[in-house]
């Protein structure tokens, strides 16, 4: 899920920086810090959005720059567990599929596309059903569930589990058939139906 | 290291919203995927978006991050949003859920 999140820090300005604003500088350090970086509590830190920088900084004996207590505000993502997403297949492999669910992408093994025997095309980039006969392939967009995340520091970018084996979910065309197989399912088209019989 | 003061959930219309106003040019790898991410999921412009989740807050009592998931997937019938609402491990009355399709159906 994406979030914009408000976050305290110190900004060391350099003394090469001193000629320009104080907020274009501080922008820039954080941008450099903490843009495509990934963080545990936060994940993935997209960007850099504003910057209130208090303008009274602290000098420490010895080194030329200051510091200043900056409080700034980022587009970040944490791929929440549970929680339902829409992604695009972007790579097939023998093991499942690569989607990516935004910033990152997150895998889809083949024991979690569908309940069927599968096989993994890696040539041709498609994943196929032995019995229903659904396919997968680069591109298509898919609706799944996250169910595993990792973003330690063993992960450089982060891994993150996600499956389709639940109702409702896989890709655009699963979902239409499965939600005219259950007639509709919204309270209106119940409603017609009980008034119909 | 930094410290998190507040962190608020945002739909992937708002995102696309923020993104929107930076050059293409000028965006990392990560920023492009994003962009290009929720340009390809986006289906309601910002203003509606925030309108919705503030409603599903309002009217159904969800909180901000459960606002949010509806809005980005926004199901369509009662069972899909059932089985979306099975994740959160809390307790909905079908009412609420009802409550919910009503406010999707308005904004699509």
């Amino acid at each position: 899920m994406f979030s914009i999140s408000t976050l305290l820090d110190v900004v060391r300005i350099p003394p090469s920086m001193f000629g320009t604003s104080i907020k274009k500088a501080a922008t820039n350090i954080l941008k450099d810090k903490y843009e495509s970086m990934i963080n545990a509590e936060l994940g993935y830190i997209i960007m850099i959005l504003d910057a209130k920088v208090d303008e009274m900084g602290k000098m420490i004996a010895g080194d030329g720059g200051t510091f200043h207590k900056v409080e700034f505000e980022a587009l970040t993502f944490y791929p929440k567990l549970q929680e339902i997403v829409q992604g695009e297949i972007v790579d097939i492999t023998d093991f499942g599929a690569f989607v990516r669910i935004g910033p990152t992408d997150a895998l889809l093994h083949l024991s979690q596309v569908m309940d069927d025997y599968l096989k993994s095309d890696v040539k041709s980039g498609m994943i196929l059903a032995n019995q229903s006969g659904r396919t997968l392939k680069v591109g298509s967009t898919l609706r799944a569930r996250i169910t595993a995340v990792s973003l330690g520091k063993a992960a450089a970018m982060g891994k993150i589990g996600i499956t389709c084996r639940q109702p409702f979910l896989g890709a655009d065309d699963w979902i239409a058939e499965e939600i005219k197989k259950s007639g509709g399912g919204s309270a209106d088209a119940k409603e017609a139906k009980v008034e119909a019989s | 290291m930094e410290e998190i003061k507040k962190k608020q959930s945002i739909s992937l219309s708002e995102v696309k919203e923020i993104l929107g106003k930076v050059d293409v040019e000028e965006m990392d790898q990560i920023q492009r995927w994003t962009y290009d991410y929720v340009s390809k999921f986006t289906k309601i412009d910002p203003k509606d978006a925030k309108e919705m989740k503030k409603q599903l807050m309002k009217d159904c009592e969800l909180t901000e991050e459960e606002a949010v998931e509806i809005v980005n997937i926004r199901p369509t019938s009662l069972a899909e949003l059932r089985s979306f609402t099975f994740g959160w491990k809390k307790l909905i009355l079908a009412e609420t859920l009802e409550k919910m399709l009503k406010i999707i159906k308005g904004h699509s």
